[in-house]
């Protein structure tokens, strides 16, 4: 009967933190930007200074989430934090990028995938990177310190520090800095 | 004042978030598709267009932002599930003369799993089991417990386990 209550308990809570994510995240103008910055700092497990969260830009698991100083998150970009994610200082995310940090697990193929979990892999992205629009950076992957992701690039591998990368699978086209 | 009224409700509908949300969308949507099975999860911001000719089987999954463009048929098996930011076409924008006569229904097969930002195009059937991984554009078909991936898709492995995949 207790287990009972707290279930439910805890699917009012889920719901309402929701719907008051959703009515955050989808409010324009500066008041919006002011309101998601306070939002998200009590919700990140760490927050730097001067965080920029775009319209409908979403965040799942925050209380896994850590971000460094000067972190620009644009429109409609999501991060899935639920494996652990690490974002370093001055790192910008374009629009509509997707960061994930789990799997499904596919162990048995005439399982219906649903039933067999997930495995959970962290991300780290270091600093001053740059990350472009409809960019996807698939789980377990670590980027170096000032890479740019150019737009639509969807990653499947670990890439070392001052890279330029594109294209599906994403490869290195250049370094930085040389 | 009544077009704004069904605008404002249709929003909130598409948009609520939660348990809440999933279970009023399922309640909508039902009615409107050709064929739904039991517990379909709609998660929010979904666009389906000529829900008429879709049809679902039961314990199917959609991700966030999902569009579905259902014109010429789009039917989805048991246990799939469609991810984040996915598109799917069954109407092309330009065929030649020559392939006029080709379908344009899309097919997705049971327990099939089509990752985020993937983008499945017209006239394409997916065999049951197979994954299709994250940001592919599918263009031809997928046979059953092929891994397929990239711009086009190719299939790159096989979702078997070791003893049966070179058969």
């Amino acid at each position: 009967m207790k287990q009972r209550f707290r279930d439910i308990k805890w699917i009012i809570d889920n719901n309402v933190w929701l719907t008051a994510t959703w009515l955050v995240s989808s409010l324009p103008g500066k008041f919006g930007y002011k309101l998601r910055e306070l939002w998200w700092r009590k919700n990140l497990k760490s927050c730097g200074s001067n965080p920029v969260f775009g319209l409908l830009s979403r965040i799942q698991n925050p209380d896994k989430c850590e971000l460094g100083q000067n972190v620009t998150i644009m429109y409609d970009s999501y991060l899935n934090a639920s494996g652990g994610l690490i974002i370093g200082n001055n790192v910008k995310i374009g629009n509509r990028a997707k960061i994930w940090t789990d799997n499904h697990l596919f162990t048995d193929p005439d399982k219906p995938f649903m039933l067999q979990g997930f495995e959970y892999k962290s991300v780290a992205i270091g600093d001053n990177t740059e990350i472009g629009s409809c960019s996807f950076i698939k789980a377990g992957i670590t980027i170096g310190a000032g890479c740019k992701l150019l737009p639509g690039s969807i990653l499947y591998k670990s890439i070392p520090d001052n890279c330029i990368v594109a294209g599906n699978p994403a490869v290195i086209i250049a370094r930085a800095g040389k | 004042m009544g077009e704004e009224i069904n605008g404002i409700v249709s929003w909130l509908l598409r948009n609520l978030p939660g348990n809440t949300g999933t279970f009023l969308r399922y309640i909508a949507y039902k009615g409107k598709l050709k064929s739904c099975g039991k517990k379909v999860i709609f998660a929010t911001n979904m666009h389906i267009k000529h829900p008429k000719n879709l049809v679902l089987g039961s314990n199917v999954i959609f991700g966030w932002d999902v569009v579905i463009d259902a014109e010429n048929g789009v039917s989805i098996g048991d246990w799939s599930g469609i991810a984040h930011g996915c598109v799917v076409l069954s109407k092309r924008m330009y065929t030649p003369d020559d392939q006029k006569e080709k379908k344009e229904s899309v097919t997705v097969g049971n327990n099939v799993w089509v990752g985020a930002n993937c983008i499945l195009d017209a006239g394409i059937t997916i065999g049951n089991n197979a994954i299709i991984s994250a940001g592919s554009v599918v263009k031809a078909d997928v046979p059953d417990y092929g891994i397929a991936a990239g711009n086009p898709a190719r299939v790159v492995s096989w979702n078997k386990k070791s003893s049966e995949s070179k058969s």
